[in-house]
């Protein structure tokens, strides 16, 4: 439904239902071989592999008022942590490790034709092992809607690759009254939730549109305030200050200013 | 901009994982240029966080270990105001947290050890001391000795203003790439444009740079390996830095003129050392700067020496040591000296001693010789001392 120029409320019919498939990989890395070592990690595998959900299970990722590309809005609870327990059983979207930045699940309109919208979001959560936490980096995913049919066209909510992409704490001696906690980091090369497929929605036309870097972008802002700083890469900032005769102000840091898995 | 350390090789146990990552992505990463160096030589050892500003040219501004923020810049009424200090005072030159040697009045020698190694190419990779004098307002002089280790290289020691870039091995324009890379001629030392240098510590020896300045201002000691000796030796070093304030001049009385200071030598204190500039003359002409030394404490007499070492500044030096009743002559040879020690050469050393038989006055003038260059200006220091009969 078109409310204003430029502005669209989005909707799911409840009734049909979304096929979802749940992949966890086999962690491939720890700095401190966590994942040889303890048993929650080493077996840590998807809960259920494939997975019906009624299509309203999304609508909390819609907007409750009409949006424009770009806007941004606050996704439910509810539903998202419905479709976590198919990866884990025992999902959380209170980050135990909150230094004030950490919780959060934002969405934004990134795309719209008649036939189409593209949502993408990014997800903060993190999963209860037997004793200790696994805190992947960030869940980010697409929710592609069918206009007409108010059907879910495509679903996909995964922890981006990079070169580390989780954060994990071991109470290694058990003791749940007096915890010993030691932390690591590692990478998990799938972990992902996906429904529907992308092929038909890939070579749209859209009406109007941001680029998926923007709309990450935006959706960075919505978390971290180090975010908000126009950063530039090491490469750019290589050509931009001899060409602006401009100096460097430089962070270099051993974690990731802008994911939670350090 | 911001930078993982990991991807600059620091983290060595993620070298693995960023590896394949790289793999998986097609990409690269090049650690060689010139602002990826510029970091990875400006991190502090252990710090998790470095922040630091680089200048357009890639040349370290400022830098910070996050964990000592801001304990490392002072005391602050809050972390904003650190903060900006810290920006404001590495776009200011003052390369807040990057280990320069701050000289002040109130600490005006300062000891530094570090290493220098012999490139494989001349000029490549010198390690630099910075050294801040901008507290001596009025200028004064530097004074820096430094004491080369026992291993295998031998030490070139180049002062250059603090502004001056630093030498590379890209031979620069108008200079034959032959005469740059000998470090061994006037063409060389003209496109170098050292304020002073001191060439060929040998291990296990001493050199000396002194140099006067008029007004504060910031250095750059740079160190590297002789190319006569071995490529790729190495050696350290051991430099005390000091400033000497013109106001430090000893015992200068109201009644001497600005170039006429006074010592006076008794049992009790039989040794005294002065800090001088002299000026160069002119062919054929004297400019003494004097130095009355009052010996008549020692009325048995005994043995006056003065152990001479001239600054590296381009005049080098002529010392004539006369009865405190000549006159001293502006021109021509001083005839009526009692002893002399001409043509000292920037950075070198020399000795007067004079045999007296009873406590009397002399004047040691000090003046350019006659084959430096009109109006150049020099410093020494002369340490004078008096062993009774």
């Amino acid at each position: 439904m078109e409310t204003s120029p430029n502005k669209i409320t989005l909707s799911l019919d409840g009734d049909a239902e979304v096929s979802v498939k749940g992949f966890i990989a086999p962690i491939e890395y720890t700095q401190y071989n966590f994942h040889v070592k303890w048993d929650a990690l080493a077996n840590l595998r998807v809960a259920a592999p494939e997975k019906q959900y009624a299509t309203s299970i999304f609508r909390d990722f819609l907007p409750k008022e009409a949006v424009s590309v770009g806007d941004l809005w606050e996704i439910e609870y509810a539903g998202v942590l419905e479709l976590l327990k198919q990866l884990h059983t025992e999902p959380h979207l209170d980050m135990h490790g909150d230094s004030g930045d950490s919780c959060g699940l934002w969405a934004c309109l990134r795309a719209y034709n008649a036939e189409f919208v593209d949502i993408v979001f990014r997800i903060h959560a993190e999963f209860a092992l037997p004793n200790g936490w696994f805190t992947p980096s960030q869940f980010a995913g697409h929710l592609v809607i069918d206009r007409a049919k108010e059907s879910v066209v495509f679903f996909q909510m995964h922890v981006p690759k990079g070169t580390l992409n989780f954060d994990t704490w071991w109470n290694s001696k058990g003791d749940a009254d007096a915890p010993t906690w030691s932390t690591d980091i590692g990478f998990c090369p799938q972990m992902e939730l996906r429904a529907g497929t992308e092929d038909g929605v890939q070579n749209t036309e859209f009406i109007e549109a941001i680029t998926q870097e923007e709309a990450v972008h935006k959706l960075g802002r919505c978390f971290y305030k180090s975010q908000h700083i126009n950063w530039v890469s090491l490469e750019e900032a290589l050509e931009l200050a001899p060409a602006q005769q401009k100096p460097i102000h430089a962070i270099s840091i051993n974690g990731p200013l802008a994911d939670e898995s350090c | 901009m911001w930078v993982p350390n990991a991807e600059l090789g620091r983290t060595p146990s993620l070298r693995e994982p960023i590896t394949r990552r790289r793999e998986r992505e097609g990409k690269t990463f090049d650690t060689t240029h010139a602002l990826a160096q510029a970091i990875i030589k400006s991190w502090k050892k252990g710090s998790p966080v470095d922040c630091l500003v680089i200048s357009h040219e890639f040349e370290p501004l400022g830098g910070i270990d996050y964990n000592e923020f801001p304990d490392c810049l002072g005391e602050f009424d809050d972390w904003i105001e650190a903060y900006l200090f810290f920006l404001r005072t590495s776009l200011e030159g003052e390369r807040p947290g990057l280990g320069t040697l701050v000289l002040t009045p109130e600490q005006p020698s300062l000891d530094v050890v570090d290493t220098f190694h012999t490139p494989i190419t001349a000029h490549q990779d010198y390690t630099v001391v910075f050294i801040d004098t901008t507290a001596f307002e009025e200028g004064g002089t530097l004074t820096i000795d430094i004491h080369v280790g026992r291993d295998q290289a031998i030490g070139i020691f180049h002062l250059l203003d603090g502004d001056k870039k630093l030498p590379t091995e890209k031979v620069p324009d108008g200079i034959d790439p032959e005469a740059w890379n000998d470090q061994d001629s006037d063409e060389y030392e003209k496109a170098l444009d050292a304020l002073a240098k001191v060439w060929g510590i040998f291990p296990g020896e001493t050199g000396h740079i002194m140099y006067q300045f008029d007004q504060g201002q910031r250095f750059k000691l740079c160190a590297t390996g002789d190319q006569w000796g071995g490529i790729g030796d190495i050696n350290a070093f051991v430099a005390k830095i000091r400033v000497e304030s013109l106001e430090e001049r000893p015992i200068a009385t109201s009644q001497t003129p600005l170039n006429e200071i006074s010592v006076v030598l008794n049992a009790e204190k039989s040794e005294q050392e002065v800090l001088l500039n002299f000026r160069a003359p002119g062919r054929g002409y004297q400019d003494y700067t004097i130095v009355n030394i009052d010996t008549a404490a020692f009325e048995d007499g005994g043995v006056l020496t003065v152990d001479i070492r001239v600054g590296n500044a381009n005049a080098s030096g002529s010392f004539d040591l006369f009865d405190s009743d000549t006159e001293l002559p502006t021109e021509g040879i001083p005839d009526e000296a009692l002893v002399s020690a001409w043509g000292i050469k920037p950075g070198k050393s020399g000795t007067i001693s004079h045999r007296f038989e009873q406590g009397t006055v002399f004047k040691l003038g000090a003046t350019g010789d006659w084959f430096s260059k009109k109006g150049n200006i020099n410093v020494f220091v002369a340490k004078i001392s008096v062993e009774g009969t």
